[in-house]
């Protein structure tokens, strides 16, 4: 009984160029033809010829048999499964996966001959650490899989796989290491895998407002590295880890604003600096959110608060700037997001030199120019650095955006415009969720352990933060 | 959460607190006020923070039947600028209007929501004369009003003009926040 034709498969894929159909005969024999087919792009056309059509062609190695079982045995070495309907062929074709199609039993042979053009294993670009591991995370799922049983070898690591996208099909693979993760955080995590409704897996985006609890907050919901040594360390803290074929990320879960705050090479420092750094971190977080909406409520409502001296040299300096104050500033914030975009589109060692160079003499000639006073290229500058301080990105971008809401705020409220915005900001933070925890947590309840690093001899005692 | 929000915004909106913004060039900040008496009305000269292109620092004067009226009227200065008086440090009186006006002198101090409770009162026979010298930095009048101003906080002032080498400058009481002893004696 004829399971599917050729015609119908090679239907499914179009007039599309890469798909290769190589006319073969098992055993060497006339009538016993087949079909060897394969998508040119994802398999090696050296390896479809040494690894399946020679050893098939050979009637030693068929003895005569010529069912899909005895094919699949033929091909010894190779991982192989028989495809029996249309849509599993078509799935290993597109996995990089070559069939032997079987006419006379309408079914085919599916060998896996994926091409091994995949990059190495490299140095992290956006998570460096003097010391720590120097290994980031590939393409390649399987060697992300890899990395992470090289750290954490143990029998109760679990890695279990799902396929989304019902356009592009994706390979995720959800991490935790059994009996240590706690087992609602899994089921949520499998839950929200299986749950996901999307064309296919692209972009990071996709993966991150898909499995966010509140899809609508700019603040990240999930952790996101490259590290395959944070990823482990994290799973060893009882988060659950998600990997997905052709991101060089992992994705870990719940994230909370303390996890977000510490930076990769803070468990390789002493617990005193660290906790020193990450106090540091939170001030920068603090000045970057607020400090352009403290001098705009200041300069426009609240000019008694500022001491006479400040006050006349910025009444100075004003003098000869033709636009308002809240212009001022929004010029200067949109001034330095610019020169930041175009430093991270720049080409390779450019973006920096660029940026710097750019800073330096936009913000001298607008001074110059009177086109902004110095005080407030100042107050925009130090909160812009201040951002960098954040060692999470995505956090760095919903900083920005919080910034820019408290500008708002103060330019038309002035410093109760600015504690409402920031009574709303801690609202959100206190009710925001990731996977069932508080977004702040352990913040509330043992804000040393989450502003500060204890010490192994402390930690030891105590049960993990997750 | 939302509606928390609009809650918030509204409420915000309603306090109109917008309406109070002012912007830096349309501010002069008054550091030295001088009061004196012309022709029975309260005269005050105040001297800004901010210098004109000759480095002086700039000068406003209004008329008024009592010092509050004189004060009030001047919050509005010419071209929409707004005069504050939340950093004036000195408060120079002549002695023609101590004398006759203490009291409305005490009540505006103490009735005053702007002037800081660390400004200074001083009494001097020639307050606007006084004043000019100050802008036009002439002598070390500053130094010795400090000076005096210092004294007077220690509650060392009896007779404080002997050791005030720039003109006949009366420390007239501590910093009028506390209790002032604005005695007429000291004039």
């Amino acid at each position: 009984m004829l399971l599917f034709t050729l015609f119908e498969l090679e239907n499914k894929f179009g007039c599309t160029c890469d798909l290769m159909r190589r006319p073969m005969r098992l055993g060497g024999r006339v009538e016993n033809a087949a079909e060897l087919i394969y998508i040119d792009s994802l398999v090696s056309s050296e390896a479809a010829g040494r690894l399946i059509i020679d050893p098939l062609g050979d009637p030693l190695r068929t003895a005569g048999d010529y069912s899909p079982e005895a094919v699949m045995a033929s091909l010894c070495g190779l991982n192989a499964e028989v495809c029996e309907d249309l849509e599993s062929a078509e799935k290993k074709l597109l996995s990089g996966f070559a069939l032997v199609y079987l006419p006379s039993a309408g079914a085919a042979v599916a060998a896996e001959l994926r091409s091994p053009d995949k990059r190495a294993v490299a140095d992290p670009k956006d998570e460096k650490v003097l010391k720590g591991s120097r290994e980031a995370f590939t393409e390649c799922l399987q060697t992300n899989c890899a990395l992470l049983r090289r750290r954490l070898k143990t029998a109760d690591l679990r890695l279990r796989a799902f396929s989304v996208g019902s356009r592009a099909e994706c390979t995720l693979i959800v991490v935790w290491i059994e009996g240590f993760t706690p087992e609602k955080l899994v089921d949520e995590m499998v839950k929200r895998v299986e749950n996901l409704r999307v064309e296919g897996v692209i972009t990071s985006s996709v993966l991150e407002e898909c499995l966010a609890d509140s899809p609508l907050s700019p603040l990240p919901q999930l952790i996101v590295t490259e590290r395959a040594d944070k990823f482990c360390l994290n799973l060893l803290e009882g988060r659950v880890g998600l990997l997905a074929d052709t991101l060089p990320l992992g994705y870990l879960a719940p994230a909370t604003l303390p996890q977000l705050m510490k930076a990769p090479e803070d468990e390789a420092a002493h617990f005193a600096a660290t906790s020193l750094m990450t106090l540091f971190r939170y001030f920068a977080l603090f000045l970057s959110l607020t400090l352009p909406a403290i001098y705009l409520a200041l300069a426009l409502y609240h000019q008694s608060l500022i001491p006479l001296r400040i006050l006349q040299s910025m009444i100075e300096a004003e003098l000869e700037v033709p636009f308002p104050t809240a212009a001022e500033v929004l010029i200067m914030l949109v001034a330095v997001d610019l020169l930041e975009e175009a430093g991270l589109r720049m080409p390779g060692p450019i973006g920096p030199t660029v940026s710097i160079i750019g800073a330096l003499i936009i913000g001298q000639s607008a001074v110059e120019a009177k086109i902004v006073s110095p005080i407030i290229v100042v107050t925009v500058a130090l909160a812009s650095t201040a951002q960098y301080a954040l060692p999470n990105r995505d956090l760095q971008l919903a900083v920005k955006l919080g910034r820019l809401g408290l500008v708002a705020f103060s330019a038309f409220f002035g410093l109760y415009g600015l504690g409402a915005g920031l009574a709303l900001i801690a609202a959100h933070l206190i009710m925001l969720r990731s996977f069932g925890k508080s977004y702040i947590s352990p913040l509330a309840r043992y804000p040393a352990r989450a502003l500060l690093r204890l010490p192994m001899t402390v930690k030891r005692k105590e049960d993990p933060t997750v | 959460m939302r509606r928390a929000a609009l809650w918030i915004i509204l409420a915000l909106a309603l306090s109109s607190c917008s309406l109070r913004a002012r912007e830096l060039t349309n501010l002069e900040p008054i550091e030295t006020l001088c009061i004196t008496l012309n022709d029975g009305r309260v005269k005050i000269i105040a001297c800004a923070a901010v210098r004109d292109e000759d480095n002086v620092p700039l000068v406003f004067q209004m008329e008024g039947d009592t010092v509050s009226d004189a004060v009030e009227k001047l919050k509005s200065l010419p071209e929409g600028k707004d005069a504050i008086f939340v950093h004036t440090k000195n408060i120079l009186c002549d002695t023609r209007y101590c004398a006759e006006r203490l009291d409305e002198l005490k009540a505006f101090l103490r009735g005053s929501a702007e002037l800081k409770k660390s400004a200074c009162v001083f009494c001097a026979d020639d307050a606007a004369a006084l004043l000019d010298k100050i802008r036009e930095g002439e002598g070390d009048i500053s130094a010795d009003l400090e000076f005096l101003a210092d004294k007077s906080a220690k509650n060392e002032v009896t007779r404080a003009h002997e050791v005030c080498e720039s003109g006949r400058i009366f420390a007239v009481g501590e910093q009028f926040g506390s209790v002032i002893p604005l005695g007429a004696e000291r004039f």
